[in-house]
């Protein structure tokens, strides 16, 4: 029964770990929605994106610590180096054809296409989710992060944003608005 | 006639938009119009929809929608638009105030909101006193305020329990159906 249970948990381990920054806060609640069947390019700038919108203000500072800016200044150069890209990326862009121009060429394009659509969407998850929590940051000027206002529990609040219930008042503590 | 039934039977169920848009997201019970052009463009607005309508609607929704993106369509220009112009689009929708996926599906009663710092009061204490004002001539005699009643149904138990108040119409409480 043990060893049952302990190969289930280890299914789901492995395969988690398909999804990149599984381990991180939303990590694999947000990037497990990455398209599948991109080209590498896509793939690496899909991800990039998503780093940098979940490491924007809009993710409070506890975010911080786990994703950042990640948008690369050579690929998205209109003189790439190509050498230098190529040993930076040798596990994400392995699969792209460096003797090809037009390839490389439709990889950065679609890294830098694809970029931004990412950043935009992870950013308003981000932001979405911990409205629905309850747990929306502070803006500039507003009064300091308390951190005894937020618990892990938080992520079972229904009386959020978005509160769905019957009733639920969307002027009071059920909502934004 | 069970031939003549099942063609208008069909014709009625094609012809359906409900079923026509069954796999878009819908806010407080209706579909989105998916605004005419090339099914291309039609395809980006559907997935760029899905996206920010999962980013920032509620549970119900997220559950619902997925980023989406085509990346065999990446360098269509129509895709790109139509997924930009649906992803713009239904984040105003979803954030909107009146249209929303934030808020509960009665919202339509009071779209923007209950007004938290309205307090019906005492009934008790209408009309300058006639129910619950009385209490020196009635009191000895009737058992203090004769508006008493009307406390519990009014705003609750003098306790302020949960279980004592009105579920209907406790004054002032978020959240009630009739609340203000």
């Amino acid at each position: 029964m043990i060893k049952k249970n302990l190969i289930i948990l280890l299914i789901c381990f492995l395969t988690n770990c398909s999804v990149s920054n599984w381990y991180k806060p939303h990590g694999y609640l947000i990037f497990r929605q990455m398209p599948k069947g991109g080209s590498p390019g896509f793939n690496l700038g899909w991800n990039h994106g998503c780093q940098s919108g979940l490491g924007t203000q809009f993710s409070t500072g506890f975010f911080h610590n786990f994703y950042t800016w990640s948008r690369d200044p050579d690929i998205t150069s209109v003189n790439p180096d190509i050498q230098k890209i190529r040993n930076r990326y040798k596990k994400e862009l392995k699969k792209v054809n460096w003797d090809n121009p037009a390839e490389i060429r439709k990889n950065f394009s679609d890294y830098n296409t694809i970029f931004w659509s990412a950043h935009v969407f992870c950013r308003h998850s981000s932001l979405g989710i911990l409205q629905s929590a309850a747990m929306t940051p502070k803006l500039p000027g507003e009064e300091r992060y308390d951190p005894a206002e937020h618990s892990i529990g938080n992520v079972w609040k229904i009386n959020g944003r978005g509160d769905t219930r019957y009733g639920a008042s969307v002027g009071g503590g059920g909502g934004l608005w | 006639m069970k031939k003549v039934i099942l063609i208008i039977l069909l014709l009625q169920i094609t012809g359906c938009k409900w079923f026509s848009n069954a796999n878009t997201p819908f806010y407080g019970g209706t579909n989105p119009n998916i605004p005419d052009g090339t099914p291309t463009f039609q395809r980006g607005f559907k997935d760029g929809c899905s996206a920010s309508t999962y980013a920032r609607s509620n549970v119900f929704y997220r559950n619902k929608n997925k980023y989406k993106y085509d990346p065999a369509l990446i360098g269509n220009s129509e895709y790109r638009f139509g997924h930009s112009r649906g992803y713009a689009w239904c984040f105003q929708q979803s954030v909107s105030p009146t249209t929303g996926a934030v808020g509960s599906w009665d919202r339509a009663i009071n779209p923007y909101g209950y007004d938290s710092t309205f307090n019906s009061g005492d009934i008790g204490g209408a009309w300058g006193g006639f129910f619950g004002g009385s209490g020196g001539s009635l009191g000895g005699s009737v058992g203090g305020d004769v508006g008493a009643f009307m406390g519990v149904l009014n705003g609750g138990s003098p306790s302020g329990s949960l279980m004592g108040a009105n579920p209907l119409w406790a004054g002032g409480s978020a959240g009630q159906i009739f609340g203000q």
